[in-house]
């Protein structure tokens, strides 16, 4: 009973330690997740942040193509209707009211038809997911584009010197107050942990990183394979000493593509482990490094494994 | 110890992986399909299926992660469930269908819903309108401090009634008369129609510029929108004044109503829009603020979206029909009839459609 008590106790201390201790595990493997769903099947589903860089490319592919689009329109007209050149007047109608239809609904068409993905973002890897895991309706998709204007084209254009006449015979600070906001808004996504921008922040949404699912060969099958089911290549205390997050550093190096340079860490990777569980190789098991590796892998990952099952998950190595 | 085709395994996840991968290629197989061509190439083989493998897919993450510590593998069914989970669940209805589902029920019912706003931003443009007026009337040198230079076309205080006249009736002034020819302009812009089309473009593309700009700096605690529509409301209020002064009132309503009455409301419903949004903002009431905002913004965008079609109208009309006829009566009638519209539009058939449940239940 004492324990029982004594192990309430304590519980809620540690439990939000051991949390926050996976976080940052999380993080530091860059797995930190901006989105977390429960789906009507009660499992979990995490999505991880698209990177900047591909948000930023994405947005300059989409607007290539819209500019490069309203850009060929007008030359399709000027070559291909009878009876039109650059002066005549129904070609600029045409052009602005077109340009305009363009630049609103390119992006609300899209992220409609392909499931939140321009062509932009569908190259980046990128898609759109409304925060309360539910379809992405019409209303979001056209509330953070119908923004879009204002948050980046405006301070772009602004930010870039090409100011307006809405600028032009007013008091010093007004554009400098005008760029201080522009920029908030530009930069807003670098400043929140689910680098929603304005428009996602209105429209309940966010851009998450959408990774073509490839499935890579699992690297204790061959180790487990070519040995006799009751053969143990490891001894039960040389596997005590690793704990999962050096497991998976070591499916990650171990996945990494083949080079010189990668020799030399497996070779040194191998002489670190080798040392730290004090093994004490038979006549010529395992000279090369990587077999040596993937063995260690198989046992190692089976070892925790078995932990997994009755419920012990150790986290990483002790001190 | 378990076997498969005569290899035996000593890892529960190995062999996890091995019974169940085929079914996540599958998976993995139509969604890629659907991914390159659309939901709609799948056939119907396909889509049965798609559905039940997601859910295979979706335990066999479940599944991993409690048993497997093959990262590969978990980042796999990861992504595979996640993909699979947004072609599941987002599918969309027919796109005819929903455009004509927006404008006979969704957008005039969500104007209803956001009816005091509505009504809050027509206030504000009449205060606007009132102030800038009888400003302007008592001193008509504040008009410069309230028109933007290139919205006045020329008319100012000291224009004669004849020059604010001839522009009221789309005439030439006498010095263009003089030159004969003269260019593509509004003034000139009776006979030839790719120039009255290019002005209603240019009308339709600007004022819904605006209208999205009015919606969009609403999250600022719609402070900014307050202040674009009263400024809008002193310009019409000033504009007013110096007609008014030469005894031109009646003929200038004539002119500015019959677009006017579309504009003017759309305008309004943006900066509705916008204040909607400053409002889940700054009173979230139960809810959390940034859940309050989603979806106040989400009532905003379809509110700024059906105004888009308002804007166009009104282009037309401005474009061309206050450029083509120039008598007061017809005038008069387009703008009552656009009145009359517009009020049946949104407090009959908006209220009924609300009421109807058009806009759901707010499960959201």
């Amino acid at each position: 009973v004492t324990a029982d008590v004594q192990s309430r106790e304590t519980a809620p201390e540690t439990a939000p330690t051991s949390q926050e201790r996976a976080r940052a595990l999380r993080r530091r493997a860059g797995r930190e997740t901006v989105l977390d769903l429960l789906t009507p099947e009660q499992v979990p589903l995490h999505f991880r942040a698209g990177d900047a860089g591909g948000r930023v490319g994405a947005l300059m592919l989409d607007f290539l193509i819209i500019h490069g689009g309203i850009f060929v329109l007008a030359l399709m007209m000027v070559f291909l209707t009878p009876g039109w050149d650059w002066s005549h007047g129904l070609f600029g109608s045409v052009l602005l009211v077109g340009g305009f239809v363009v630049r609103t609904f390119y992006f609300p068409w899209f992220e409609l038809r392909w499931q939140g993905r321009t062509p932009g973002k569908r190259r980046a890897e990128l898609r759109v997911v409304a925060r309360d895991g539910g379809p992405l309706g019409t209303d979001m998709v056209f509330a953070r584009n119908l923004t879009r204007e204002l948050e980046i084209f405006l301070p772009l254009t602004l930010l870039l010197g090409m100011r307006g006449q809405v600028l032009l015979d007013t008091p010093a600070w007004v554009p400098l107050a005008t760029m201080v906001w522009a920029s908030v808004l530009l930069l807003f996504p670098l400043f929140n942990r689910q680098h929603l921008r304005v428009g996602d922040l209105v429209a309940g949404t966010v851009v998450v990183a959408d990774p073509r699912p490839v499935l890579a060969e699992d690297l204790a099958e061959a180790a487990t394979r070519s040995r006799a089911a009751d053969e143990d290549v490891f001894r039960r205390e040389e596997l005590e000493i690793y704990g999962i997050e050096e497991l998976e550093v070591l499916e990650d190096v171990l996945r990494r593509p083949a080079s010189p340079h990668h020799e030399d860490l497996l070779a040194r990777l191998a002489g670190t482990i080798q040392q730290k569980i004090g093994w004490r190789p038979e006549e010529g098991q395992f000279v090369q490094p990587e077999r040596f590796l993937r063995a260690f892998y198989a046992a190692q990952r089976e070892r925790l494994e078995k932990g997994l099952l009755v419920g012990e998950r150790r986290e990483t190595k002790e001190g | 110890m378990w076997k498969d085709g005569g290899v035996e395994y000593r890892m529960k996840s190995v062999q996890f992986r091995r019974e169940r991968e085929a079914a996540w290629r599958q998976l993995e197989e139509i969604l890629a399909k659907a991914d390159r061509k659309g939901l709609r190439a799948l056939d119907e083989d396909e889509l049965y299926r798609l559905p039940t493998l997601y859910r295979g897919a979706v335990s066999s993450l479940s599944v991993a992660r409690a048993i497997s510590l093959d990262r590969a593998l978990v980042d796999y069914l990861d992504s595979l469930a996640a993909r699979a989970y947004v072609y599941v669940y987002g599918a969309k209805p027919g796109y005819l269908k929903a455009v004509l589902r927006f404008f006979t029920a969704v957008f005039p019912a969500t104007v209803w819903r956001l009816r005091a706003a509505v009504a809050a931003s027509i206030l504000v443009t009449v205060l606007g309108a009132t102030v800038g007026f009888q400003l302007t009337l008592h001193d008509p040198d504040l008009f410069f401090a309230f028109m933007p230079e290139e919205m006045s076309a020329g008319r100012e205080p000291a224009s004669s009634r004849e020059d604010l006249l001839r522009v009221l009736r789309n005439q030439p002034s006498p010095d263009e008369a003089e030159d004969g020819e003269t260019d593509d302009g509004e003034a000139d812009g009776r006979r030839d129609v790719s120039a009255l089309t290019l002005f209603a473009s240019y009308l339709f593309t600007n004022n819904a510029r605006v209208g999205m700009l009015c919606f969009a700096v609403g999250f600022a605690a719609g402070v900014p929108v307050i202040l674009v529509l009263f400024s809008n409301g002193l310009v019409l209020g000033a504009f007013a004044a110096i007609h008014h002064r030469r005894d031109l009132g009646f003929e200038l309503w004539g002119w500015l109503l019959p677009h006017g009455v579309t504009e003017l409301l759309a305008v309004c419903l943006c900066g509705a829009a916008g204040l909607t949004l400053g409002w889940a903002l700054v009173f979230p009431g139960r809810r959390r603020r940034l859940d309050s905002l989603a979806r106040a913004g989400r009532q905003a965008a379809v509110v700024v979206l059906g105004t888009l079609l308002m804007f166009f109208l009104a282009g037309l009309i401005e474009g061309y029909f206050r450029q083509l006829v120039v008598d007061d009566l017809p005038r008069y009638l387009l703008a009552a009839s656009t009145a009359v519209l517009w009020t049946w539009y949104f407090l009959v058939l908006g209220r009924r459609a609300e009421q109807g449940g058009a806009l759901g239940e707010e499960t959201r």
